[in-house]
């Protein structure tokens, strides 16, 4: 049960991400969510998601126990480092996190949509993965079509969608809010 | 003042709205997700173990030909439970799979399919066992595979192989045939396909005397 629970749990949050991030690509949801606090506070669910697939990530190889191919190493090395990016601007230190983040989300969408892909048409594979773990094995599968890669590139896309709707860069000199 | 306290208001809704969402998620999965995940699932198994089949070899010659099969219990993917009691006084065929194995991905669908064809044999009950899960392999999970499949047959989750280490499986596919009495009649690794699976039945609906019968006219 606890496996299969978490599965869904996370499948849902995806869900929640990719509804999210569609919708933060139309004018009135943008600025709806910028009228709520988005605008100000975009760093608490930018820094949130990238936590929570850092962590869920974890969970996966840590204590569930599935290994982690190349490609979902590469994913994890855009997806870690923007915790601590996000986190240290939460404390106020940063003033062009969207400069430092973005490509790396980016990269890490690219990668998550190339392995999922993979998973899907299996002959798109050119050796990436070599004879060490599968890429195209699908440890998860919720709702038949939500796989890790497909998990992590939800997050990917959130993230983008924040750091394009409010992480615009701010001006030296200008008080980061802190959050 | 008013614009610091806006402020907090802002990011009370956003922290709040993050933590929603996780809740709302979290309650979300714990109403959908319904059964036992084959991660929790035990297997219980009542008498001793049969050897293990050191090879394939023709009827009679199996070191278990004769033994008493054990009695197995446990669930399927779904947590119902699955009982296989060779005390139950019907003749049964027992297939191990792995989920991972080609030869039991090529053997479900044609077993299925005869199955679905004829309905099966009218005293023979055949149960699958779902053994040497290992979701680092391919084609995990199994239940959604034999789910894939159409597969009928009830089927027991085994993950510790615990059912497979009674029955002795040597590889997979694995099956076992016990008969009415409960005693294991013949053993076999590898696919089979329908004229074994056939033979196979055959032999499960005779007794261990009749059967050893049989081989020794054969042997003379």
């Amino acid at each position: 049960m606890p496996v299969q629970l978490y599965n869904r749990f996370l499948a849902i949050l995806v869900l929640m991400a990719l509804a999210a991030a569609v919708g933060l690509m139309f004018r009135p949801v943008r600025r709806m969510a910028g009228g709520m606090g988005l605008a100000e506070w975009w760093r608490w669910p930018a820094f949130g998601v990238a936590a929570l697939a850092t962590v869920g990530s974890l969970v996966f190889s840590e204590v569930i126990g599935y290994q982690p191919c190349t490609l979902c190493w590469y994913q994890r090395i855009a997806m870690y480092p923007m915790v601590v990016v996000f986190g240290v601007d939460l404390m106020g230190g940063g003033r062009r996190t969207r400069r430092y983040t973005l490509p790396m989300a980016v990269a890490g969408g690219a990668i998550s949509l190339y392995h999922y892909l993979l998973q899907v048409f299996p002959a798109v594979d050119r050796g990436v993965c070599g004879t060490g773990v599968s890429c195209s094995a699908r440890y998860v599968e919720e709702f038949g079509f939500i796989s890790i890669p497909f998990m992590a590139g939800a997050a990917f896309a959130l993230i983008i969608a924040i750091l394009l709707a409010f992480g615009r860069p701010v001006a030296t000199g200008e008080a980061s809010n802190g959050g | 003042m008013a614009a610091r306290s806006q402020n907090a208001k802002q990011r009370r809704w956003v922290i709040i709205g993050g933590a929603a969402a996780v809740l709302i998620a979290a309650l979300v999965a714990i109403t959908t997700v319904t059964g036992t995940a084959p991660d929790t699932v035990e297997v219980t198994v009542t008498g001793d173990p049969v050897p293990v089949l050191s090879s394939n070899v023709p009827l009679g010659q199996d070191i278990a030909f004769g033994w008493d099969a054990p009695l197995v219990e446990g669930t399927d993917w779904n947590g119902n439970p699955v009982t296989i009691d060779p005390g139950d006084g019907r003749s049964k065929l027992i297939v191990f799979l792995a989920h991972w194995c080609p030869h039991c991905q090529a053997e479900v669908p044609q077993v299925q399919a005869w199955l679905n064809e004829t309905g099966g044999h009218p005293d023979v009950d055949i149960y699958g066992i779902a053994t040497s899960n290992d979701r680092t392999r391919p084609n995990w999970p199994p239940g959604d595979w034999l789910e894939r499949e159409g597969w009928t047959p009830p089927t027991l989750v085994d993950n510790s192989g615990k059912a497979a280490r009674a029955y002795g499986m040597a590889g997979t596919p694995f099956w076992a045939a016990v008969n009415a009495e409960g005693q294991v009649v013949y053993r076999i690794a590898g696919g089979i396909g329908i004229d074994g699976l056939i033979s196979l039945q055959d032999l499960s609906t005779q007794s261990v005397e009749d059967l050893q019968a049989i081989t020794s006219r054969s042997q003379s």
